[in-house]
């Protein structure tokens, strides 16, 4: 064998076993990636995507529902954990769970489509589940709130709410503003994190400042769907709630009983002194004054009214 | 001047600025109210009264029908007009010639210097007897021969009732 020969025999060797090796064994340069890893990202989509992918799924529909009740979980990313947990629920034979999720899903983005790369079965189920969700009446969202009491101003104003069947996508919110103003303000609910139906609604304290009078402020409660539909509510906008903020006066009368004796209260002693020299003046005001006073009305025929 | 004499400065000062001020016969606010085309259409006069214990009424429910079906003749204080005519309603026929071309009527009204009131004017069509046509309840935190705030009367509508609101003098 010629030394120079050497190169061009070792070529031809990794040629014929590249050619002869089982197609198991050939990877493209930049693999597709596997079917659960799609969509955004959040640890316990990362770790079940992972388990998937290892065969590990009782451990991942765990990861799944851990995930699903973690606090602040996006739209995104709920839409993600459903995909995956019908999946997950579809290798381990749970057609029942398979569909819940995939309903679920539906209800958050209901033009999703399955990636063609989804195998038959998973594909058939989907059509199926979507099929019996555009035949069947949506089940209606009910929202459970009280109006809210007349606040002292100056603090946020925590609203309480029961919203039961909100879907996916679907929003609640408090809407408010300042009798007289054009444009309503609003706040999100969140959902509670202790129960699955309990949601709240926080308005600033600085939408609700103390003054020296008291104000109105209108309000009125809304779910709305992922197109803006109104699904439930209270009060609307142009029938709002109302309630009234105290004055200044009040709350700062109320901070100071609270804290210190009543005899200490500056308040008081400020009250003692007006009424006394009040009633001095009054005294010498009407022994000085006219026995009547006289009242001026002017009548005019209002031309808008009929 | 002694210390005792310099504490009480403040007071002095403080009760004359309070004494009444030269104000001459007429209060300062006035009552400005105004009517439906409706109620122009047939009103003849208006009557006006005074409540004690204002703040205790509604005049949401006053303004309803007549005010003599409503509140005793005792609680109506006594008013007198620029006159000197004296009664517990004071009855004004009203200029309607003047009204309809765009002008306004006033009235006067002398109400005993006090506290808490609640004014109310009937309108009434002539009859016999007289028709209840709408009223215009106002609350008055004070009246004194001094300074007072404006005040902003509920507009007269119509709310037709068949009551007489005659009330005696």
């Amino acid at each position: 064998m010629h030394r120079h020969d050497l190169p061009l025999r070792v070529g031809a060797l990794f040629l014929v076993v590249g050619l002869l090796a089982p197609p198991g064994l050939a990877r493209p340069l930049f693999p597709a990636p596997a079917l659960s890893q799609l969509g955004p990202a959040s640890p316990e989509i990362t770790r079940a995507r992972e388990q998937i992918d290892d065969g590990e799924f009782e451990e991942a529909r765990r990861t799944l529902q851990a995930g699903l009740d973690a606090p602040d979980v996006t739209d995104d990313q709920l839409v993600e954990l459903y995909r995956l947990l019908g999946l997950t629920a579809l290798y381990l034979g749970d057609e029942n769970q398979a569909r819940e999720a995939y309903e679920k899903l539906l209800q958050a983005r209901p033009d999703y489509e399955l990636p063609r790369t989804a195998p038959p079965k998973l594909r058939s189920l989907y059509a199926r589940i979507k099929e019996d969700i555009r035949s069947r009446r949506v089940r209606p969202v009910t929202l459970d709130v009280d109006p809210i009491p007349d606040p002292p101003g100056g603090e946020p104003i925590v609203v309480e709410a029961t919203i039961q069947e909100l879907a996916l996508g679907a929003r609640a919110r408090l809407f408010y503003r300042r009798a007289g103003d054009q444009a309503y303000n609003s706040v999100d609910f969140v959902k509670d994190r202790g129960e699955k139906e309990r949601f709240r609604a926080v308005v600033p304290a600085y939408d609700v400042p103390v003054e020296p009078e008291p104000y109105e402020v209108e309000y009125y409660f809304e779910v709305v769907d992922a197109a803006q539909r109104r699904l439930a509510g209270r009060g609307d906008s142009f029938q709002p709630m109302l309630f009234q903020v105290a004055p200044q006066r009040s709350t700062a009368a109320a901070e100071v009983s609270e804290g210190r004796p009543w005899y200490k209260s500056p308040w008081l002693w400020v009250a003692v002194g007006a009424v006394a020299i009040g009633g001095t003046a009054g005294v010498v005001a009407l022994s000085s004054s006219e026995d009547r006073g006289r009242v001026p009305i002017t009548i005019r025929v209002d031309p808008s009214q009929p | 001047m002694s210390l005792r004499l310099l504490k009480s400065l403040p007071l002095a000062f403080a009760l004359c600025a309070c004494g009444p001020t030269d104000s001459g016969t007429a209060g300062r606010f006035g009552l400005d109210v105004t009517m439906s085309r409706a109620v122009a259409a047939e009103v003849h006069a208006l009557q006006v009264s005074v409540l004690e214990d204002g703040s205790r009424r509604s005049c949401t429910e006053l303004q309803r029908t007549c005010l003599n079906t409503q509140v005793k003749r005792e609680e109506l204080v006594v008013l007198e007009d620029s006159r000197g005519n004296e009664g517990r309603a004071l009855r004004f026929t009203v200029d309607l010639a003047a009204m309809q071309n765009g002008g306004s009527q006033a009235l006067e009204v002398d109400v005993p210097v006090g506290r808490d009131y609640a004014l109310v004017i009937e309108a009434i069509a002539v009859g016999a007897p007289s028709r209840f046509l709408g009223s215009s309840c106002n609350y008055l935190k004070v009246v004194n021969s001094g300074d007072n705030a404006p005040v902003v009367a509920a507009p007269l509508v119509l709310t037709e009732q068949s009551c007489d609101p005659s009330i005696g003098p």
